[in-house]
């Protein structure tokens, strides 16, 4: 599952700008009235957090492309399972190899195939409900039912049907895949959240048997963190569990998330120690912020890539020859130095650099503009005229998209930048009618198996149209494979495939940056993107 | 002074002076304006003897750079000389300006003499097709347009002639319908002439006094269309510089502190909606001068 970065109407967004110079100056003065008092000694069991959008809905099951709602959902859902922690050059990262318990106590399996969930004694959730076997059982028969985003993602570890979960006893599940996968711990980890099926039943009507009217309406919490309070569209306070049963809880005890859409009062906000954590704000925005007094940057590397599909069914680039002249003609270097000024890595692959299984084999592209121009003789391709579509709200995108129609221009490949709004992007890209767009996706299970499946024959994220029998079979393949050196040869060889092939051109993978007051301390890098405020603490 | 839509049909007016003042006066906005313009006029046509580097031209090694001996404006976060896109924004601003008021007062006249010429039935559709498209408030019937015809500078030569036409139909045909009734006019019908010929030669030429004086105003008014248009994003396609889409661009660095990117293109807007204001209340001035006298 991936999602595209947080989406905002660049219409809207550009009215909002222009009233909210004026807002931010005021927002500034009184900021630095305020700032002259020293902080407040009481609020430091408090963190503030400054989002910019209100979830859309309060529904994990049927929210995708929300940052915000699913981050936030990650600390308030309770998870059974999650990703556990590791030291990395003197930071710490989310271990997506090593699967924890959270509300379950254990989640083991002899073979592979049929997994054993058990959770723990004496759970509940905040209305009192214990967690029982039918919560987990009712809350996956919803997600096949209702089609939700879980059903799909279960597909990929060959759970298809409803009947291979059971209940065994009060606080025992089996999941019956159809066969073993290497994926499941992980695929877990993001889907096993359970509702509290005895409420979500009082609020179930005839038409809406699964209670989703009422689920978007409402938190469902029980998680690291209860929602104590929120204001639709303003903000949401949070409170830590203390019934969470595992030994990693939450170390802060309110977490008060406050909605501000304008980035740039978000950003003055931040400076004046008005919230401790801005998320949400653009990355030239967090560069700005360098420097200030109070204001530190926490800097990660992560596994969002940057991208650009070329429509492999369509000419001109139905041609490897001729995405094989692009790929060549591409300003790397300069996207990353200009663009993301240094603060991100080039991927030598479609797969993310610290993915396990990421090869760089086979991969020869550096910009080169003689051997761009030679392949497209040798294409007999001459002239070549290309829009390339982009989200409209998106600065770093137009950026990219105007160093990239600089860099075409060398070897005579005319690009017009093609900002489109979201529904358009959307609409667009669902009727597969781009022939040249730049993306960017996160992935939430980390591993190659996951990424592969959405470039095979007619899957949904595969907007370059590629169809390879092979990269279809390898990935098929997959599915059974569970032995790390034989996932990693098998992953060797269809990198090299795509390097060969070009069906994407991976550009950039930019850091995770999160501008924080520096009171704030235990920052979790999070490998998909969604931030554990469980970590977090201030002084 | 203040002006209601795009040509300013609702203008209060000017205070009685003594006629010398006055004379003094009005010359002086027309030739103030005049020259502002022209300053505009020339630095666009010459821009590209003014600056070394291109509109469009990427310096990597200067990204978002202060004003300096390189980069007299700046440069801003394509690395692309801010002055030199100021300059060659010009073109785009005053050329789609200037059009779309040329092409709004040829079609809008045309309409409105014919309207108020012919009366009757075809006058009374005429109008009422009219005030529904004034009815919606212009600049928002601006957006929807362009919403409908995507971004490009064909399309916001269009869309601000249309929006622009209602105005000169109905400034026209007011006209019109005195000049239809004075005596030469009368003459040329009984002399044989036929209507179309008598509306092109006698009556058209005669009525468009009030164009000529709106029409800068206009001209002053479709540059801030236009650049509006572009800062929402329905204007010029990027990177091509456009005053209005430099000062969308450059709205995120003002919080930064790096005014070079968005104030220099709004000061050129000022500049330029300034000197066609006062142009076109200097010839009013004029106008209404020949008229008492």
């Amino acid at each position: 599952m991936d999602f595209p970065s947080q989406v905002t109407s660049k219409s809207f967004r550009r009215l909002v700008v222009a009233g909210a110079v004026l807002t931010t100056t005021i927002v500034g003065l009184t900021g630095c009235v305020a700032g002259q008092t020293a902080p407040d000694e009481s609020a430091t069991s408090e963190l503030r957090i400054a989002v910019p959008s209100y979830p859309g809905s309060w529904d994990q099951d049927f929210v995708a492309f929300d940052p915000v709602a699913l981050a936030l959902f990650k600390n308030v859902y309770p998870y059974l399972t999650d990703y556990g922690v590791t030291d990395v050059a003197g930071g710490q990262i989310l271990d997506t190899e090593n699967i924890l318990p959270a509300w379950a106590e254990s989640f083991t399996s002899e073979d592979g195939k049929l997994w054993t969930l058990t959770l723990r004694e004496d759970a509940t959730f905040p209305s009192g409900n214990p967690i029982t076997a039918d919560d987990v059982k009712w809350s996956k028969d919803r997600a096949f039912a209702a089609q939700a985003n879980v059903a799909g993602v279960y597909s990929l570890i060959g759970l298809t049907d409803p009947e291979q979960i059971q209940v065994v006893d009060e606080r025992t599940v089996t999941f019956d895949q159809a066969y073993p996968s290497a994926l499941t711990p992980q695929i877990q980890a993001i889907s096993l959240f359970v509702y509290d099926s005895v409420l979500m039943k009082e609020h179930a009507t005839a038409d809406d048997p699964w209670a989703q009217d009422w689920a978007a309406q409402n938190p469902s919490d029980g998680g690291l963190y209860n929602v104590e309070e929120f204001t639709p569209g303003q903000e949401i306070v949070l409170k830590a569990n203390k019934d969470y049963p595992a030994e990693d809880g939450p170390l802060t005890d309110t977490i008060r998330l406050t909605v501000v859409s304008d980035p740039a009062a978000e950003s003055v906000l931040l400076q004046n120690g008005d919230v401790d954590i801005a998320l949400g704000l653009g990355r030239q925005q967090i560069a700005d912020l360098e420097g200030t007094a109070g204001v530190e940057i926490i800097s990660a590397p992560s596994n969002e890539m940057i991208y650009i599909p070329l429509d492999t069914a369509v000419a001109p680039f139905d041609d490897p020859l001729v995405r094989q002249a692009v790929a060549y003609a591409m300003p790397y270097d300069e996207i990353i130095s200009t663009v993301y000024g240094g603060d991100a890595r080039r991927p030598l692959s479609i797969v993310p650099i610290d993915m396990p299984g990421y090869s760089e084999d086979g991969f020869p592209y550096d910009q080169d503009v003689d051997q761009a121009k030679a392949l497209l003789a040798q294409a007999g391709v001459s002239d070549l005229s290309v829009d390339l579509a982009y989200q409209a709200e998106s600065d770093e995108q137009e950026q990219i998209a105007i160093l990239v129609q600089d860099a075409l221009a060398e070897v005579g490949i005319t690009v017009t930048p093609t900002p489109l709004d979201p529904a358009a992007l959307g609409a667009r890209r669902d009727a597969k009618d781009l022939a040249m767009q730049i993306a960017s996706g996160q992935q939430w299970v980390n591993d190659v198996e996951y990424l592969m499946n959405g470039w095979t024959t007619g899957a949904y994220l595969n907007y370059a149209n590629y169809s390879n029998a092979t990269v279809d079979a390898d990935v098929e393949a997959s599915h059974t494979l569970t032995d790390p050196a034989e996932r990693e040869a098998l992953w060797a060889e269809v990198q090299k495939q795509f390097a060969t092939d070009v069906p994407v051109i991976p550009l950039a993978q930019p850091n995770y940056n999160l501008p924080v007051r520096d009171t704030v301390s235990g920052f979790v890098q999070p490998v998909d993107g969604l931030l554990r405020m469980k970590y977090l603490t201030i002084d | 002074m203040v002006s209601v839509g795009p040509i300013g049909v609702n203008r209060r007016l000017p205070r009685s002076r003594t006629p010398r003042a006055s004379r003094g006066f009005g010359e002086g906005m027309i030739w103030t304006g005049a020259a502002l313009v022209g300053l505009v006029v020339l630095a666009s046509v010459f821009a590209p003897l003014l600056t070394p580097w291109g509109p469009i031209e990427i310096d990597s090694t200067a990204i978002r750079q202060a004003p300096g001996p390189d980069h007299w404006l700046g440069t801003d976060a394509n690395g692309m000389d801010v002055f030199s896109r100021l300059l060659h924004a010009g073109r785009v601003d005053l050329g789609v300006a200037v059009v779309s008021v040329a092409v709004a007062v040829v079609i809008g006249s045309l309409i409105g003499a014919v309207s108020g010429y012919v009366g009757g039935a075809l006058d009374a559709i005429v109008m009422r097709l009219l005030e529904i498209l004034q009815a919606f408030p212009t600049f928002i019937l601006a957006l929807a347009v362009a919403a409908l015809l995507g971004p490009g500078i064909v399309n916001l030569t269009i869309v601000v002639a249309i929006v622009s036409v209602p105005s000169y139909a109905r400034l026209v045909r007011a006209e019109v319908r005195t000049v239809r009734e004075l005596a030469y006019v009368d003459a040329a019908r009984t002399s044989g002439l036929v209507s179309a010929r008598v509306l092109l030669r006698h009556v058209i030429p005669n009525s468009l006094a009030p164009v000529r004086i709106v029409a800068p105003l206009n001209v002053g008014w479709a540059m801030l269309a236009l650049a509006g248009l572009s800062f929402l994003g329905l204007g010029v396609p990027v990177p091509q510089p456009e005053w209005g889409a430099m000062i969308s661009q450059g709205t995120s660095d003002i919080v930064a502190g790096r005014l070079w990117t968005s104030v220099p293109p709004g000061l050129a807007l000022v500049v330029c909606v300034l000197g066609f204001s006062l142009l076109g209340e200097g010839l009013q001035e004029r106008e209404t001068r020949r008229r008492t006298r």
